[in-house]
Parts: structure tokens; sequence; C-alpha cells
């Protein structure tokens, strides 16, 4: 009898538990979608924006997207995250598509063509809305996947969630590196080796399917598309110039003659860099003035009467 | 095995099935085997070094006990603690002894090269080898009666919930408990169960979470400004008591649910006044041991305040080499005694500043608990730096002032989430000075389920979950 007193309270205690998680899990689910964080717009249908940006934190950090509506005159949509690896970015322009109309011009920031999938993590609480997402996270870490489907609360146990949260009711175009790299670390910075292992590293061939399917994608779609490499610092660079040189071959074979529009060495004032990787916002409007100037964002009058916006 | 392996959560409840179903002798045993699993799952090899320390100290226990004169005795307690002292020099210092006496002779222009010995540090040896000095040393003083049974002294050397990380456990406290059979207790499984459901939040929420923000700061303090060193310092200040109470906690509940009380090994260390208090608050199986098997023996404060200031220095020297075999470890147990020595200088002037001021005493203890929590985060800048030039950048590059500004704080968010997990940590502890938390636990059970609840909710949304080792189980 006292036993099954014991018992009946760890049942009543577990289905509370369980009760708690799916109700908290739909109010957290409805409360991402109503932010303005990038991939909330996204599948809510949101965007529908002239120029696409896709790409990891250096695609973050190049193109700032009310900048560069200021500067052409064509809206923007920056979705680019921090570690976002090509086949991430194949999935969310596939969803991108399914939920806005086409852009008409797809920046696709290319050095992360070597990132792998693990931003799918964080990408958690999207992964009931993306039949794709779902998919390469069960492809990724079986075991977080299927925690996501034992706890819905851990689905919005992520950065993103609490990015989300922060851009409740504002929009998140305006997110950019804000600081200037120390300059004692900037002078005595040297790439680390694992700078130099990746780039003698060939693209793995899962990224080069999603890659190849970014541009099929944006073919179909009529959207014409811009490879960009994004500036380093003038310290990472230098010496890794040859390396740089054959990965961009490399990817310009790839893409079956696309022009990558290398602006690796643009700026060499360390004031323009947040870190050796990433501009801030001084450094991307130093760039984007210049890509403006380079006609990076001229889209052929042909390309432009096909597309309605 | 850790507690924060998946592996762990199907040897537990099988542990609990096997425990509960026997008595005696075959509970002992399900024991012992129970922490060699436990234990051989992350190397089987250096279970030869557990018995060997088991077997050597029961040993010597019944030397101690029927050696016929005083010196016979102490030539076995000599030779048990040289045993252990020896076991822990070779696997854990070596290197370092070998590195610093390198470095001596190189200062004296003498050329001499040697190779770094490849030496695994087997895991929780720091702790297994204190532990079963108390037994010995205790059985000399005559404060714990000789064990018959090789296999309850086995246990007592080897339970699992403790053997990685302590709580650093005395005979005289666990063994008696080992000799009867503890029958199954729903309110203490209860109990214990929202103890270890608290731990793991300390572990995976507390800990975790602000481990990534310090990680980073540490690993490349040049690349940050001082706010961001600033925080990667407090950050890590609260992890590493997140990290080792967790455990701890983990440690203390298991032992419950199985209806066993281990020492309580943290009590809300960062609301301490004193670094006197401070150390009757952090890892208090540690600091106890050091007062009583050596600060104490040494002659403490009785033989003259000069003999009591070398005494600290030297216990807290020693504190700092347990920790770790490198000069940051022990610069930053030298740092610890610098502080008891000048507390202990200039305390007797504060307070009779304090009274002759008229101060009241929570206004002394709010004034002085955010001095104490300064400077021990300072001293952890030590303890967490690889090498004395990194703890050194982070201390000029803090003093520089330089990018003081949250903005050129890099995981702004991590940030965020850190401060207010602190907020909440901070907040629950000083609830607890009011509120007698663990009493009312045991008074309202149903208050543990609501507890366990709320933690399974906590650890959904907010917990890490990269299998990050224990800091303390590197010791």
């Amino acid at each position: 009898m006292r036993h099954s007193r014991y018992f009946l309270g760890i049942i009543l205690f577990m289905a509370f538990y369980f009760a708690a998680d799916r109700v908290g899990g739909l109010l957290l689910q409805d409360l991402t979608l109503r932010s303005g964080i990038r991939f909330s717009r996204l599948y809510s249908g949101k965007f529908n924006a002239e120029i696409l940006v896709l790409g990891d934190s250096r695609g973050v950090n190049c193109i700032y997207a009310p900048l560069a509506e200021k500067m052409t005159g064509r809206s923007c949509a920056n979705i680019s995250y921090n570690g976002m690896g090509v086949a991430v970015a194949e999935i969310l322009f596939r969803d991108y598509l399914a939920h806005n109309a086409p852009p008409k011009l797809l920046v696709l920031e290319v050095t992360n063509l070597t990132v792998g999938g693990a931003l799918v993590y964080n990408l958690k609480p999207y992964q009931s809305l993306s039949p794709g997402l779902s998919k390469l996270l069960r492809a990724e870490n079986r075991s977080i996947y299927y925690a996501c489907q034992l706890t819905h609360l851990y689905r919005f146990n992520c950065e993103l969630f609490l990015r989300a949260l922060y851009y409740l009711g504002r929009d998140d175009q305006n997110w950019i590196n804000n600081y200037v790299i120390q300059p004692e670390f900037a002078k005595s910075y040297k790439p680390p080796p694992a700078v130099t292992r990746g780039l003698q590293e060939t693209i793995p061939p899962d990224s080069v399917e999603a890659f190849r399917k970014i541009l099929a994608q944006a073919g179909r779609s009529g959207a014409v598309v811009r490879l960009l490499v994004s500036p380093f610092l003038p310290a990472h660079i230098t010496g890794l110039h040859d390396l740089y040189d054959k990965r961009k071959t490399e990817i310009e074979n790839l893409a079956a003659g696309l022009h990558v529009w290398d602006y690796a060495n643009a700026l060499d004032d360390i004031r323009c860099f947040a870190d050796p990787l990433h501009m801030n916002l001084e450094g991307a409007r130093l760039v984007l003035q210049q890509m403006v100037a380079d006609g990076f964002f001229a889209i052929p009058a042909s390309e432009e009467s096909a597309l309605g916006h | 095995m850790l507690f924060t392996e998946i592996i762990f959560f199907v040897f537990c409840p099988l542990f609990f099935v096997f425990f509960f179903a026997t008595r005696g002798t075959a509970r002992l045993s399900v024991c012992l085997i129970g922490s060699y699993i436990f234990y051989g799952w992350w190397d089987w090899r250096f279970l030869s070094l557990i018995l060997f320390t088991t077997v050597a100290n029961f040993w010597f226990g019944q030397r101690i006990e029927k050696a016929d004169s005083e010196s016979h005795k102490k030539k076995y307690l000599t030779l048990s603690v040289g045993t252990g002292l020896a076991v822990l020099a070779y696997f854990k210092y070596t290197n370092f002894f070998l590195d610093s006496l390198g470095a001596c002779v190189r200062v004296l222009g003498i050329t001499w090269k040697f190779d770094t010995l490849h030496i695994i540090l087997p895991l929780g040896i720091s702790f297994y080898t204190l532990q079963t000095m108390t037994y010995t040393i205790d059985l000399y003083r005559g404060q714990v009666k000789r064990e018959e049974s090789l296999l309850r002294f086995a246990v007592f050397v080897a339970f699992f919930p403790r053997l990685v990380a302590g709580p650093i456990l005395r005979a005289a406290d666990f063994l008696p408990q080992l000799r009867e059979d503890r029958p199954f207790d729903w309110p203490r499984l209860i109990t214990g169960a929202s103890m270890v459901a608290w731990g793991y939040v300390m572990k995976c929420v507390v800990a975790d979470s602000l481990s990534g923000v310090s990680d980073i700061r540490f690993a490349a303090p040049v690349a940050h400004g001082s706010l961001s060193l600033i925080i990667g310092v407090v950050f890590y200040t609260f992890q590493i008591y997140a990290d080792f109470a967790g455990y701890s906690l983990i440690a203390v509940g298991l032992a419950r649910m199985l209806g066993y009380e281990f020492i309580r090994n943290f009590d809300r260390p960062y609301f301490s006044a004193s670094f006197s208090e401070f150390w009757r608050r952090w890892h208090i199986s540690l600091s106890s041991w050091l007062r009583d098997y050596v600060y104490i023996p040494l002659g403490g404060a009785r033989k003259g305040p000069a003999r009591a200031y070398v005494n600290l220095m030297l216990v807290m020297f020693l504190c700092g080499l347990w920790h770790g075999a490198a000069w940051t470890f022990i610069a930053w147990g030298l740092i610890h005694g610098a502080y008891l020595c000048s507390q202990r200088l200039l305390g007797p002037f504060w307070e009779d500043l304090a009274k002759r001021l008229r101060l009241q005493r929570p206004l002394t203890r709010a004034a002085l608990i955010p001095c104490v929590f300064l400077l021990t985060s300072f001293a952890w800048i030590f303890f967490r730096a690889q090498t004395f030039g990194a703890a050194w950048t982070v201390i000029r590059v803090i003093a520089s002032m330089d990018s003081f500004t949250f903005a050129a704080t890099p995981q702004q968010f991590e940030v965020v989430k850190g401060l207010l997990l602190i907020g909440a940590l901070g907040a629950i502890e000083a609830t607890s000075f009011f509120v007698d938390l663990p009493r009312l636990a045991d008074r309202h059970l149903w208050l543990n389920g609501v507890f366990i609840v709320l933690c399974l909710i906590t650890l959904s949304l907010l917990g890490t979950f990269t299998g990050a080792t224990f800091i303390y189980a590197q010791f």
C-alpha cells in the first residue's frame, strides 16, 4: 500500500513533466515564430527580398543588409549565420524558396564550403517546420534528434532561441560585429595550423553536392548567383595566398565557370576587422562601397524582367 | 565512467536494483563490483592501483593495531602514508618534478635534457589516496577501529559515488555505515534524488554554460578586451564552483538514495566574509582534511604567531600542489595562504575599527563579502591559466581597462545567459540563508517531486550535454 502511494506519486509527477514539456514546447514555438530573427521571418514568409545572402559568420559580417539596401536601392535579406555549412545553407535556401518569393540575386559567401553541418543543432527550434532540417539533424546526431522528440523543450535549448527572444518585435538584419580587433592581437596573429590544414583538404563530396543543388535551385528560380570571398585580416591571408587561390579555382570549376568575386585582400586597415576572419561595421561599409562600384550587385536586364517583385 | 555519460544512466538503475535486492556480504560485493565497473569503464588497468592501495592500507592497518610498541606503530603508519604519497608522486608529479629540476639546473648553466614521461594520471587518485590515509592515521590515533573485513574496506576505498572527485570521506564516518544494511527508504530515495537533480542542474546548466564563455577567453586572452576578460574570470569563478559543487551534490545524493550519509562538501562559499570562512565553506572535505591531518599536527597556531603564518603558508602550498602538478596551482595555493595570513594579521585591527565605528555585523559582512569574492576570483586566474605568462596577460589586459564596453564583448547571448544563471544561482543560495530548504524538503516530500520536475525542465531547456568532464575529476 505504502509503495503504491509512492509509485502513483512518481507517475503523477512524470505526467506533470510531460504535460509541461508539450505545452511549453508549443508556447515557445509560437514565441520563436513571432521573433524578427532571420529564420523566423524565413519560415513565416516575411522576406521576399531581391538580394539574398547565404554564408557563415563571414557572410553575416560582410553584407550588412540595411547598408546594402541603401547603396543598391534593392531589398536585401541576409540569412547567413555563424557556422553555417553549405549543407544547411542548401536546406535553408530550399525552404526560403518554399515560403518566400525567389530573390533576383543570390550571394553565396563561399568560404563555408568546408564547414560541417553542426549549425543544424542550433536550428532545432525550426526542425518541426522543415523536413530538410529534421532529416539533417537525424543524420548529424541521432541522440540529439531523439532527444528533441522525447522532450520538446529541448528543441529550444540553443543560442539561436535566445537570439530569437532578443529579436522579439524587432528586425535582426542590423546584426553585425560592432567592435575592433585588439591591436596587440592583430599584430601578433598567425593563422592557426587548422586553417592551413583545412585549405589543403579537398571540399567534402556532400558539400559539393549541396553547393551544386543550391546553384541548380537558383537557376530554376531565375536568380542570378554571385560567388563571394569576403575580406580577411591581412595577417590571416599572408602566406596562404596560394592555398586560397587554389580553393578559388576549385570552386569556380564546381560552379561551371561562375566567377568568384575575390575581396579577400580588399581591406588592409585593422580597424575594419573584429577578428582575423570577420569584419566589423566599418569594414562592411567600405567593402560594400567597393562591391557596388565593381558592379557586384548589378543584375542583367534580361534577368531583371524575368522576375517580378 | 562519469555522471554525465549516457552509460551512467544505464549503470545506475541496474546498480540500485542489485543493491536493494541483496543484503550483508552480497550487498557489499555488489557495491565493490559496481564500483570497479564504474572505475574500470574509464581504464580497467588502473583498477590494479586501487587494489594495491586497498590491500596495502588494509595490511598496514592490521600491522598498526597489532604492533606491540609505539615505535612499531609509527613505523607502519609512516610506511602507509609514504606508500600513498609515493604512488601519488609517481603518477601525478613525476613530470612536474623533472621539469622543475631541469629548469633549476638550466639556471646554473648546465644543459640537461630529458623526455617527458608518458604517465597517465589515474582518475580520482588524489581523492582515494587521501581517503585511505584517514584510515591508517585515525587508526594510529585510536580514533577508529580496525576494519576486519577486506571487502568492506575495499568498498570504503572504491565506493563509486565519491570515487572520482570526492567528497573525501573519513574512515570513522563511512566505515561504520558500511557495517549495517541500510533498508530501502522512500523519503531518503526522494530527497536524495532531488539532490542529484540539483547537482545535474549545477553541472550541466550552470557550469557547462559558463565554461563556453570562460574557456574561449582563457584560451586566447590577448584577443579580448578588459571587460570581456573580467567576464571570463567571473564566469570561471562560478563555473568551477557549480562544476565541483554539482559533482559533490550528485555524489551525496546518490549515497543518500542508497542509505548512506556523506559530508556536505560545499556550503555557499561565495557568501563568505573572510578567507577562513571561505575555506570552511569550500571543498569542506579537503579543507578539513588539511586542517586535521596537516595544519594541527604541524602545531597550528599553538606555537606562536610566526609559526602559525608558516603553517598556513605550508598548508596552502600543499593545497595548491594537491590540485595539480604545476606552479600555477602552487601560486593559487600561496595566494590563498597570503590571504589567510593577511586576515590573521589585519583581522584584529578591522574588528577594532568596526567596534569604534559601531558598524553592525550584517553591514560589515555585506561590505566584506564582495571583497572576499573579488580576491578569490583573482586567485582563480592562476588556477585556470595554463602558464604564468597567460595569467599575467589576463591581469595586464584587465588592468589596462581597454575596450571596456559590452559591444566589444564576443558571445553576448551566452554572456547574458550566464549572467542570468549566476543571478539565479545566487538568489537561490541567498534564499537558503533565510529558509531551511533541506528541512523543508524532508518535511514535505511532494515538494521534492515538484523540485525534480523543475530541474528536469531546466535541464531540457538550458542544459549543455557535451559530455564535458568534471574539472576536479582531472585532479
